[in-house]
């Protein structure tokens, strides 16, 4: 048996290489018809496949690092995208919601062809505000997100909060009167009154200011005490009878146009 | 709710996947996304209630006739990796059919598991994953352990030189771990910056399923000279019942602790289950692999219709999702109803198409079979992605070969899926995937 074994290794070229039996100085083997001399060694395709997958590998992560994620219009969204990276610019419509439970943000953005929700679960929201990145109402934001659809409900996922971008776009004076007169929505705003009456909530704060003529709601929601939890000083000073300058973004609720600042830093009193 | 119409879509269902299995290493997941992709698109519109009976009856006869395509024509899925090689020599001897069957038995018994534990499933499952959410992170890093510590130094010690011995013993399992990091990556880069159009985002893992799972053994087969076996038709199993029932109750918790549990496939899920019920033997093996995958597939599936917690697990409930919500607690029930049902139809056809299955290897051999189904996998790729999607199939399939040529362990390519999922559990995967440079 050893030496079989020996003269298996000493004359190595006698034997078959595919089914092991001898053959003495054939070329083609008679038992399981070989080819002897032109043979490739399977040492060489095992390095080969290690060479391709690794230079496959590189290959594909050169490649994704090269494409830019695709910025996608909010009606283009469908089921088809889940789990897709895109990029989506948009203004924020609803100020951002925060769940203490849950560790997570909120809020709604719109395009030219539609709304959708944006979430940022735990880590990501935490980071946005370590960050300071909460956008305000009619903030104009620029960012990649996670396309999620779950059993028919389409909404966006900020996973790297670097890659958030807000851009504050420069707000224009107008006065109660115009606000209310001309139904002015969608739009940032510096706004001054006097607060007639301030109500607490348990979603936020109302404050309501006037011009003499109309009346306007300053409405700080309770997250962003969450948010800029070193602000909240400016509640517990307003009261009725003080004039007031509130930066924010208009928009509508139950038909009525109100003001949302972006922190509370945004309210000034400027007679007490 | 038409219940006798939504019943009869689920059989419909199982006779599709009936003959989907003569198609090696087609995954019942790839038509079905072809199904939803047909219907987002609007090409053609399937009533959606409609549509998730007749995947209910896709995916239970699926986990039944798929063994059909991993016994006789060598196509295993993701799912079969660990029970291919017993089953594999039950073919060899001529006793496919009989590997065939006791599979179909290990699934239909563990069923009768999953069927009696339909009413306590809303109750325990809510408290246990309150119980085990935080510390998922850890479970999936235990996984991970447990695959690499399952490579081991090989070889014969026979060479003459101590260099010789070092290298033919450590080759397999360094490339076994290369593969792991390889898949690892590999999977990091297509769950955050997947290379394919964003509206083909819900298979962008799909194409490095089918390059890493289905296609090397398509390649292996139209490769390597099979032996013509004769199988044996038999009217009996070679089993025992205290067998049958041990091997469906570990093949049902490992199924279950698959279908629970995100990022654990069936696979690995019996085959922890097997070490920690003690299995010993090929037969058993084989039965709590066959019991442990079926109830993978209609369990995770199961859960998608859970009326106390909303819980998505698996592919076909993330598709299904897109189009489909079940609003209302009979659903649960009735679906339950409709997998048992179908079930005990699929195990009925399982003998016809096994029949069925060795003739057409018979006639025509594995080796064609597996030329179409290497076709069938191009042409489902570039249809359900595009020309990136046949890149990412490429490069998968070249990884799901390493554990081929090297003898190393296939379930190292788990990866793909394990590293990047248990990074996003426990909060690091945007990290990483940031640092990696792929967003932006």
């Amino acid at each position: 048996m050893m030496n079989a074994a020996n003269d298996k290794k000493i004359f190595k070229e006698a034997y078959c290489p595919s089914c092991g039996r001898f053959i003495g100085p054939r070329e083609k083997c008679p038992f399981c018809g070989a080819e002897i001399k032109e043979r490739i060694r399977l040492k060489y395709i095992k390095v080969l496949a290690l060479v391709l997958a690794i230079v496959g590998v590189f290959g594909i992560f050169l490649f994704s690092k090269m494409i830019p994620v695709p910025t996608v219009k909010i009606a283009d969204i469908d089921a088809s995208y889940n789990y897709a990276p895109i990029r989506v610019k948009g203004y924020v419509i609803e100020y951002p919601d925060y769940n203490e439970e849950s560790e997570s943000i909120t809020f709604w953005i719109m395009d030219e062809t539609g709304e959708i929700m944006v979430k940022a679960y735990r880590d990501a929201a935490r980071e946005l505000i370590k960050q300071g990145k909460i956008p305000g109402v009619m903030d104009y934001i620029d960012c990649i997100f996670e396309a999620r659809i779950t059993r028919g409900f389409k909404y966006l996922i900020i996973e790297v909060p670097d890659y958030l971008t807000i851009y504050k776009p420069e707000p224009e004076q107008l006065t109660i009167t115009q606000i209310i007169e001309n139904n002015i929505t969608m739009k940032k705003a510096i706004v001054e009154g006097v607060i007639t009456s301030v109500r607490s909530y348990s979603s936020g704060y109302g404050i309501w200011i006037t011009d003499g003529e109309y009346e306007l709601e300053i409405w700080v929601p309770i997250s962003q005490l969450s948010f800029f939890s070193n602000h909240t000083d400016i509640l517990d000073r307003v009261a009725p009878g003080m004039k007031v300058i509130v930066k924010g973004g208009l928009k509508l609720y139950r038909g009525s146009p109100e003001i949302v600042p972006d922190s509370l830093l945004d309210i000034q009193i400027i007679e007490e | 709710m038409d219940v006798v119409l939504l019943v009869l879509v689920a059989l419909a269902g199982v006779i599709i996947a009936a003959f989907s299995c003569f198609i090696p290493g087609l995954h019942i997941y790839n038509l079905i996304a072809i199904i939803v992709l047909l219907h987002l698109s609007g090409a053609v519109y399937i009533d959606p209630e409609i549509m998730c009976f007749l995947f209910i009856g896709m995916i239970v006869g699926y986990s039944f006739f798929n063994v059909i395509t991993s016994v006789f024509m060598s196509a295993p899925d993701e799912s079969l990796m660990f029970f291919i090689f017993p089953a594999q020599r039950y073919f060899l001897e001529g006793r496919g059919f009989e590997a065939s069957m006791l599979i179909g038995v290990g699934s239909l018994v563990a069923v009768m598991f999953l069927a009696a534990s339909v009413p306590f499933l809303p109750i325990l499952l809510p408290r246990i994953w309150e119980l085990t959410r935080p510390l998922l992170g850890w479970l999936i890093l235990l996984v991970i352990v447990f695959i690499l510590l399952t490579e081991w130094p090989r070889g014969l010690e026979r060479s003459e030189s101590r260099w010789e011995r070092f290298k033919e013993a450590w080759s397999s399992p360094l490339a076994g771990f290369l593969t792991f990091a390889l898949a690892g990556f590999f999977g990091i880069i297509l769950f955050f910056k997947p290379p394919i159009p964003p509206e083909r985002g819900f298979v962008a893992i799909t194409p490095a399923f089918i390059g890493i799972f289905a296609l090397p053994w398509a390649i292996t087969n139209v490769l390597s000279k099979f032996p013509k076996v004769e199988q044996h038709i038999t009217d009996s199993i070679n089993v025992k019942v205290h067998e049958i029932i041990r091997g469906g109750g570990a093949g049902f918790l490992a199924g279950m602790f698959g279908a629970f549990f995100p990022a654990i496939t069936a696979g690995v899920a019996g085959f922890l289950a097997g070490h920690a019920t003690a299995q010993k033997g090929d037969r058993l093996f084989i039965i709590s692999q066959g019991a442990s995958r079926a109830i993978y597939y209609m369990g995770a599936f199961l859960l998608f219709f859970l009326p106390t917690m909303h819980i998505t697990r698996g592919a076909l409930a993330w598709m299904t999702g897109l189009v489909f919500t079940p609003e209302r607690v009979e659903y649960y029930y009735l679906a339950a109803f409709t997998m048992l049902l179908c079930a005990g139809v699929s195990f009925l056809l399982l003998t016809p198409i096994t029949k069925l299955a060795i003739k057409l290897v018979h006639r025509y051999g594995i080796r064609t079979l597996s030329i179409f189904s290497i076709i069938s996998c191009i042409a489902i790729v570039l249809v359900l992605t595009s020309w990136e999607g046949l890149l990412i199939m490429a490069v998968g399939a070249v990884i799901g070969m390493i554990p081929l040529l090297f003898n190393c362990r296939r379930s190292n390519t788990l990866a793909v899926i394990l590293v990047p999922l248990g990074l996003n559990i426990i909060g690091l995967g945007p990290t990483i995937a940031e640092l990696l440079g792929l967003f932006g």
